[in-house]
Formats: C-alpha cells, structure tokens, sequence
C-alpha cells in the first residue's frame, strides 16, 4: 500500500521512516492511513498518530488496534 | 539555533506567496464603508469575501444597540464571568439565543473559535471518544488537542465510513460524540446530516454541529442545517458564531442536555477569558432581532448565490458541487491562484486566498462569500472581473470568441 508513495524505489524496511524516506505529505499520509483503515477495519487514534514514525510503528498500532477490537 | 528556525519552510513559503506584490495574509483594509465595499492602498474594492452574509455589520438596529450599550456601561467587562461576574447583557444574549434555537440552555464565549475549545475539549473524558469529519475547522482540530478524549476521523461528509468507526467501537464502554459542521467553511459544502443523524442514533451516540457558516443561511428561521434538514431533535449541541451572519465577534453552544451548565465551572476557555464586550452583546441580540423580523435578507441573500454562482459557472470556472453562499473557485496550482488573487485586487475584487494545508484535497482556493448586501451590479462586476483575470491566468479557457477577434 505504501507503494504508490515510493517513487525513488527504496526497499521499505521496518525501520523505513514513513514522513522522512517515502514521498508523502501530512495530507498524503492521513489518505494513506484511511486506506490502510479500511483494509484493516480498525480506526486508528488521531491522538497514536504523533508517535508514528516508521512502517513498524504503524504495523504495531495496526495490530494493538485489531487486538482491542477483538477482546 | 534562532527560536525561529524551524519555521524556515514557512517562513520561504510565506515569502513565496508574498512576492506577488502584497501579503495575501496581511491585506490592509484602509476603510471598510460598508458590508461590501472598502478602501484598499487608497482604491476602492468590492468586498467578496466576509463571510457577512446577511450584511448586518451596518444594520442601524445593530449599531444603535452597540453605542448605545457602550455609553450606558462601558466598554469592555475587564475580565471573566466566573472572577468577575456577569453583565445582564450576558443572561440577556444566552436567553435570547435559547428561545432562537428553542433549547433550555444557551452559552456565549468570546470567540466562535473559543466555544469549539471550550465545549469540544470539555465535553469528552479519558474514556470518551470524539468522532470528527476529517475536513473539520482549526477550532475542532485544537479542541481535540486540549481534550483527554480518544479522536477517530471519518471521511468527509460520508455517513457509511461514520457509520463503519461507530460499529468499531460497539463493545467499547465510553460515550461517542460526532461533530460535524453545517456548512464547511472552505467548499461550502453541507454535512448529509439527515444521514448522519440516522447513524448517531443506530450507536447511541451524541451529535454536535457546528452552524458558523449555516446559522441565518439555512432554515426556514435560519436555524441552520439541521432546521433545514429536520433533524434538530437529533442534534445534542450546537455551536456557533456571531461573527458570520450577526455581523460581530463571539460564540456560542446551546442545547438541551441536562446538567449542561456545569460547563461554566469545567469549561477553561470559558472561564479563564474576558467576557464579551457590552457593545457587542448588544448589537447581537439586536442582529438576531433582524434577523428574525427581516426573513427577506435571507431570500436576497440567495438570490445573490444564485447569481455569483451561476455567473461562475457560465464561464466555466470549477467551483465546489454545493450551491451556497461560499462560493470556492479551485485553481490548478499555487502559483495561478496566487497571482490571481492579487490581480483581482488590484482590480478593485477582494476575496479570500485559500492554500493548502488550509484546503480540502491540498486544492488551492479563491475563496469568495456572498452577501445579501451586494448588488446585482457588484456581483455582476465580480464575475466579470474574475472572467477576465481567470482567463489571463489559465483558470478558465478563452471564449471561442474572444479567440477568434
């Protein structure tokens, strides 16, 4: 899903910082992450958003999310 | 490191945008002589974008009320409602506002800005979530960040992804509480509140809508959106604003939700602030008065839309989907949208540049706002003129005649 914001083609690692190394705005950014919502089925917190930083960041928001959902 | 370095990218890009020859974020309205027409760098200018949309900061009644309220007791309260106390002018406008809105409680703030913060920042605890449109103004985006609350966007104006968050949260403990807004100040698009009021009582949730741009616009009494839509009872809290239609400065939230005036001693940019002006209070109570008894205003207010938005349309400009009294024009790029704007006022047209982030969709916008004071003769100078700059710049194509000559 990242992949349309890659254009410089770098091989997107845990540690790939999102805002940083990948071609995306604070506006490309929240579209991405309504996508990603979707996909997910999980509504992320505006207030997690400031502590993402990197694709394993957002990957353990994802997952807390799911687990929450589910209990 | 300077204490303002890391606003160097703004501060390039507010140098960018004011090298067209003025700063479109500090125009000097030399002498505003009415509710569309001012003095700019000594040249008159036609005033489209006020958000004045009744033309009421003239109205006699208004002015009368605010000399008359400033000679009798002063002119400014010097301090806050619960320090300082209340002026009978407070209990007066909060009353007058009720009855409007038929609700049981009303409460003004300073500022239309400072009734988001205050009422959305406090009416959410730790275990509470705020569920907000995505396209939401400045004054909701800070109040979520004064609140303790879990926020959860939803795509703009779209009840099914509301609808999708709310189900999300089925199993979770805490109240819910959807904000939305009547009008969005930057297409002028309205809420789908007929929908949204459906699927806040599906969850059992808690509606807010914020009128600033719909009160005295929409409705047949100009309650705003949700009198038009016919959801009022659905609608837990409404917020807004004087400084739109009323023609002055303040805010305000009513409802009828029980214990509400608890927020006078919880609500901080309710109580830490200084109370209205007498003047002010004065002139809006009168405003609303007009407002009541002149329903006139809002027919030629849209018979106004209907020509800027018509005259905009014929020439083929792009404008936002909604018909109503803000009337966006997009433009392709910054560059075009920014010389535009400054040629339309040097040529005597004065509307709102609007650039991203501050736009939906990173769309840079010539933001215009239609009053019921302007004349067929203004607005009709309006279109022609930004015809022609527009096609100057590329934001429209040449007539085929025009080509032709």
């Amino acid at each position: 899903m990242l992949a349309p914001h890659n254009k410089s083609g770098i091989s997107i690692q845990r540690r790939t910082d999102i805002m940083k190394d990948l071609d995306v705005d604070s506006l490309a950014v929240m579209n991405f992450i309504m996508n990603l919502e979707d996909h997910f089925d999980v509504s992320i917190p505006l207030n997690a958003m400031a502590e993402i930083r990197t694709v394993e960041d957002l990957a353990m928001i994802v997952l807390k999310m799911k687990t929450e959902s589910k209990t | 490191m300077s204490l303002f370095e890391r606003f160097n990218s703004l501060i390039q890009a507010h140098k960018a945008v004011s090298a067209c020859g003025t700063d479109p974020f500090a125009v000097q309205l030399e002498r505003v002589v009415s509710p569309t027409r001012a003095i700019v760098d000594g040249r008159p200018v036609i005033l489209a974008g006020t958000n004045n949309y009744l033309g009421l900061t003239f109205h006699p009644d208004c002015i009368e009320a605010a000399v008359e309220a400033a000679r009798s007791e002063g002119t400014g309260t010097t301090g806050s409602r619960i320090a300082n106390g209340s002026y009978a002018l407070h209990k007066k406008l909060e009353t007058k506002l009720a009855e409007f809105f038929g609700r049981r409680h009303a409460m003004v703030f300073s500022t239309g800005y400072q009734a988001n913060l205050g009422i959305i920042s406090t009416l959410a605890g730790p275990d509470d979530y705020l569920i907000i449109d995505s396209d939401s103004h400045a004054s909701i985006y800070d109040a979520i960040r004064l609140s303790s609350a879990t926020v959860i966007r939803f795509k703009h104006n779209d009840a099914a992804d509301l609808d999708k968050r709310l189900r999300r949260l089925t199993d979770q403990p805490g109240n819910k509480i959807i904000i939305v807004e009547g009008i969005y100040s930057m297409l002028g698009d309205q809420a789908p509140l007929k929908e949204i009021a459906k699927v806040k009582r599906e969850h059992g949730a808690y509606l807010l809508v914020d009128e600033a741009h719909s009160m005295g616009v929409v409705g047949d009494h100009g309650r705003g959106l949700a009198e038009q839509d016919g959801v009022e009872g659905d609608v837990d809290l409404v917020v807004g604003t004087f400084s739109k239609s009323l023609g002055a400065v303040g805010g305000f939230c009513v409802s009828d939700l029980d214990d509400f005036n608890v927020l006078r001693v919880a609500s901080r940019p309710y109580m830490f602030t200084a109370s209205l002006p007498p003047s002010v209070m004065a002139s809006v109570i009168a405003a609303l008065d007009v407002m009541q008894k002149e329903p006139g205003l809002r027919t030629r207010l849209w018979e106004n839309v209907d020509t800027l938005y018509d005259g905009l349309c014929l020439n083929g400009f792009t404008i936002g989907e909604q018909r109503g009294p803000v009337v966006a024009v997009h433009v392709p790029d910054q560059d075009s949208a920014v010389r535009t704007w400054y040629e339309l006022l040097q040529a005597g047209v004065y509307v709102n540049l609007a650039l991203p982030p501050a736009t939906p969709n990173g769309t840079p916008l010539l933001r215009c706002s239609v009053c019921a004071a302007h004349s067929r003769e203004e607005l009709e100078m309006i279109v022609d003129t930004l015809a022609d700059i527009g096609q100057r710049n590329g934001l429209i194509e040449v007539p085929a005649q025009a080509a032709r000559a």
